[in-house]
């Protein structure tokens, strides 16, 4: 699955996030929606509506000195479970259901 | 005088510290060093320890100097600071407070908590406050020398930061400012305030190499790199803990390198310029494990992992969070902590926007304009500049103009600072970005 790299993916409005030791909870008033694990919770809170996937993939890149293809597969991956989870949108074709 | 008994200190040091890294490390140099209950508490929980007689408290990477000043005093327990001020009068029910500066040497701390293990010192307090090499920090080959501030306000300079914007920045009047500026265009020689940072670049490059001290011994497989000696010294202890030869960097690390091709397993950075080492040391070691200590502040984690880090720690954090981060670096992992890792991609990605906005902007200057900013970062002024370009001073302005117009910048220090932030002069230099 690629996703479009120019796709500014948002966070679903009137979520919360508590940061944990192994990560972070969202929650949407009292109720949980899921635990993430940090680069989960990271790439999450870069949600933002400005931000290009391909810009998270250059940043994740650099931050870890990975080759940009893994890169690029490890961020598309976590995006679309966070699509999936319902937790961020606007990931264009790939978070249609 | 009673002969002193060697011991009679060692019943009960205690190191506080609002940062754990660094007041573990130290209880575990005094440890090292023989001090044989030597123990850290957070400064957080300082009271609820001194409910119990303690012949010495050590303060080091501290905050509130003064509430720890006014817990020992009720407490009766003399204080060292270990870099630590305490200018000004002293605090309500403040004790006795020895200043040591963190350049000083570990058999200085150690005489101190000797001696007042011996009961010296309670009345005679500046017999025992340590001089050590001192806050003064030699500027150049000559005899130059720069204050710590006056160093700070040239590397804001550098980065283009305006006297309003320092005195904020460094929590001082603007007057201040301008009265360290006076100063340092007079040691420095200079007519201007570019032509001071250019000169200061110099001189750091003077100083950088202008000594040859002796690396760590070849079987240390940690090596730590701090510019405050104690502070290194502490640090290489408390990593010595997990069973690794950790010796501390009697100076840079890339100098040390230089000298020894096989290095260590591992090389730990820390300080204020720990960025700007990992940098010097990259340069010439692509492969070695590089983590850095630092005090979690954004930029400086970005400036880490620009420079080529693999990982970055706190100094809040405990020494087994360090312990476990130099693993997984000499394993091949990048590290961050996990609560700035957002912080971090959210940085990098302002960056690299800032960095396509100055390379467009930079692509539309001429050859003569880039010539020109060239001068500028060298610290030329308009006469200067008319003569090398073999123009009249009225056309040098007009090309500055334009530069400052093309760049979108409102004075030539800024211009110079947007050059040096983004190496406009050496892709000049390179040939990149085929003239217009």
């Amino acid at each position: 699955m690629t996703l479009d790299a120019d796709a500014r993916p948002s966070r679903r409005p009137g979520l919360t996030m508590e940061r944990t030791a192994s990560g972070g909870r969202l929650r949407d008033g009292v109720t949980e929606v899921c635990a993430l694990n940090p680069t989960a919770l990271a790439l999450w809170e870069l949600c933002d509506g400005e931000i290009a996937v391909q810009e998270i993939v250059d940043a994740v890149s650099e931050a870890f000195s990975l080759d940009e293809d893994v890169a690029r597969a490890d961020v598309e991956a976590t995006l679309v479970q966070l699509g999936e989870l319902g937790v961020i949108t606007g990931l264009g074709p790939a978070d249609a259901p | 005088m009673p002969t002193p008994q060697p011991d009679a200190m060692t019943d009960s040091v205690l190191v506080t510290s609002d940062r754990a890294l660094w007041g573990e490390s130290l209880a575990a140099l005094l440890t090292a060093a023989g001090v044989r209950a030597a123990r850290f508490v957070p400064t957080a929980r300082l009271t609820l320890h001194l409910a119990r007689p303690v012949s010495a408290l050590v303060a080091v990477a501290v905050a509130d100097a003064a509430a720890v000043q006014r817990a020992a005093g009720q407490a009766g327990a003399p204080v060292v600071g270990v870099g630590v001020g305490t200018n000004g009068a002293p605090a309500r029910g403040a004790g006795v407070w020895f200043a040591l500066p963190a350049s000083a040497d570990a058999p200085l701390l150690l005489d101190v908590l000797h001696r007042l293990g011996r009961g010296e010192g309670r009345s005679d307090a500046p017999a025992l406050v340590g001089r050590g090499p001192g806050p003064e920090a030699r500027a150049s080959a000559s005899d130059t020398t720069l204050t710590r501030r006056e160093q700070e306000v040239v590397a804001l300079l550098t980065e283009g930061v305006g006297s309003q914007d320092i005195a904020e920045r460094l929590g001082i009047s603007p007057n201040t400012v301008r009265s360290h500026v006076q100063n340092l265009l007079g040691k420095l020689d200079a007519g201007s305030r570019l032509e001071a940072v250019a000169a200061a670049e110099r001189l750091l490059r003077e100083t950088v190499n202008g000594s040859a001290p002796v690396p760590p011994p070849a079987d240390a497989a940690v090596w730590v790199s701090h510019p405050e000696r104690l502070l290194c010294l502490a640090l290489a202890a408390g990593l010595g803990r997990t069973g690794r030869t950790a010796s501390a960097c009697a100076a840079p690390a890339a100098e040390l390198l230089a000298q020894r091709p096989g290095g260590p397993e591992l090389l730990v950075v820390a300080g204020p310029d720990a960025p700007g080492q990992v940098a010097a040391v990259r340069a010439g070691h692509s492969e070695l494990p590089l983590l850095v200590v630092g005090d979690g502040d954004p930029g400086e984690l970005l400036a880490a992992v620009e420079a080529g880090a693999d990982g970055y720690v706190t100094s809040d954090a405990p020494l087994s969070a360090v312990f476990d981060a130099a693993d997984r670096v000499r394993g091949g992992e990048a590290v961050v902590p996990p609560e700035m890792l957002s912080v971090l991609l959210r940085s990098l990605i302002r960056r690299r926007r800032e960095e396509d906005q100055a390379t467009e902007r930079f692509s539309r200057l001429s050859r003569r304009e880039r010539e020109v900013l060239a001068l500028l970062v060298a610290g030329r002024d308009q006469d200067e500049m008319a003569d090398a370009l073999v123009v009249s001073p009225h056309t040098a302005r007009t090309h500055v103009q334009n530069v400052l117009r093309k760049l979108r910048v409102h004075s030539r220090l800024e211009a110079a600072a947007l050059a040096r932030r983004h190496g406009f002069l050496d892709r000049f230099t390179n040939g990149e970005e085929a003239s217009s």
